[in-house]
């Protein structure tokens, strides 16, 4: 599945599986200029313990609302959708997936890094505030 | 006219919720349109975070030597309206001014990781972060 980006931002995709169980995630970031375009190729299927995974990507993030991107050529939200019902996820699941909502990895062994998006966000509103008043 | 300094970046984080047998291949590009002029490229370079936990399932067996890169795959590449015309490649790492290539209309960064996988009861853990940039300057010819 490929993923295309016009200009820069942070993206962060989580990879769903039929029962809505996020078993990747990814973090793209793009920099540039507003014009730059980006290409990106994304897993269809995982392998696990359980074997193959076919998984569908839900864009939970996106950092910059000017940056466009495409799921093979359609909406994220069009895609998500579609690729649900493909894998044979329940209504429900899909309708989050495409709201954009999938939980957080949960890495539960080797290396792990805990998110910090929120909290960043959070502190770098915090120093602007500082800065206006 | 010409585009003046340029600048590309990528960078794909990839953390996975349970052990795994394959990791996907990364394949990611950024592109630039130019205007045609006097392209050199400054500085083309690339880095890599990762480790694995490689395990087997059952106690039978023992997981193998196991080594992964410590770098990625990148270049760039400077495309020409006439596709007759082969591409300019430059790889990284790169950090001197390459000879100028008139005529260019595309500048693409791509870059790359391997995929892996292991056979069962093989499995493994990994957190993989890499990325790339390219600066470029396109002046009057």
């Amino acid at each position: 599945m490929e993923i295309a980006i016009t200009g820069e931002g942070e993206l962060v995709i989580r990879y769903i599986d039929k029962d809505g169980r996020t078993l990747m995630q990814e973090r793209l970031v793009v920099s540039g200029s507003p014009t730059m375009e980006a290409r990106h190729l994304a897993p269809q299927t995982l392998q696990t313990t359980e074997g193959a995974t076919e998984v569908a990507a839900v864009l939970v993030r996106r950092s910059n609302p000017r940056q466009r991107v495409t799921f093979d050529r359609q909406a994220p939200a069009a895609y998500v959708r579609r690729r649900c019902k493909e894998i044979g996820c329940a209504a429900k699941i899909a309708g989050e997936a495409a709201r954009g909502r999938a939980p957080e990895p949960e890495p539960r062994i080797g290396l792990s890094v805990a998110p910090d998006d929120v909290a960043l966000a959070r502190l770098a509103a915090a120093a602007a505030r500082g800065r206006r008043s | 006219m010409a585009k003046g300094p340029i600048m590309l970046q990528i960078e794909v984080e990839q953390i996975f919720s349970a052990p795994v047998t394959t990791l996907p291949e990364v394949w990611s590009v950024a592109l630039e349109s130019l205007d045609g002029n006097k392209a050199i490229v400054r500085e083309i370079a690339s880095e890599k975070s990762q480790g694995i936990y490689l395990f087997a399932t059952s106690s039978d067996h023992v997981a193998g030597d196991f080594e992964m890169t410590s770098s990625v795959m990148t270049d760039v590449w400077l495309v020409f309206n006439d596709l007759r015309r082969p591409p300019r490649i430059f790889h990284a790492p790169s950090h001197v001014a390459s000879p100028p290539t008139v005529g260019a209309r595309i500048v693409l960064l791509r870059v790359r990781d391997f995929h892996f996988g292991v056979d069962s009861p093989g499995v493994f853990s990994t957190l993989r972060r890499i990325g790339s940039h390219a600066y470029v300057d396109e002046v009057l010819a």
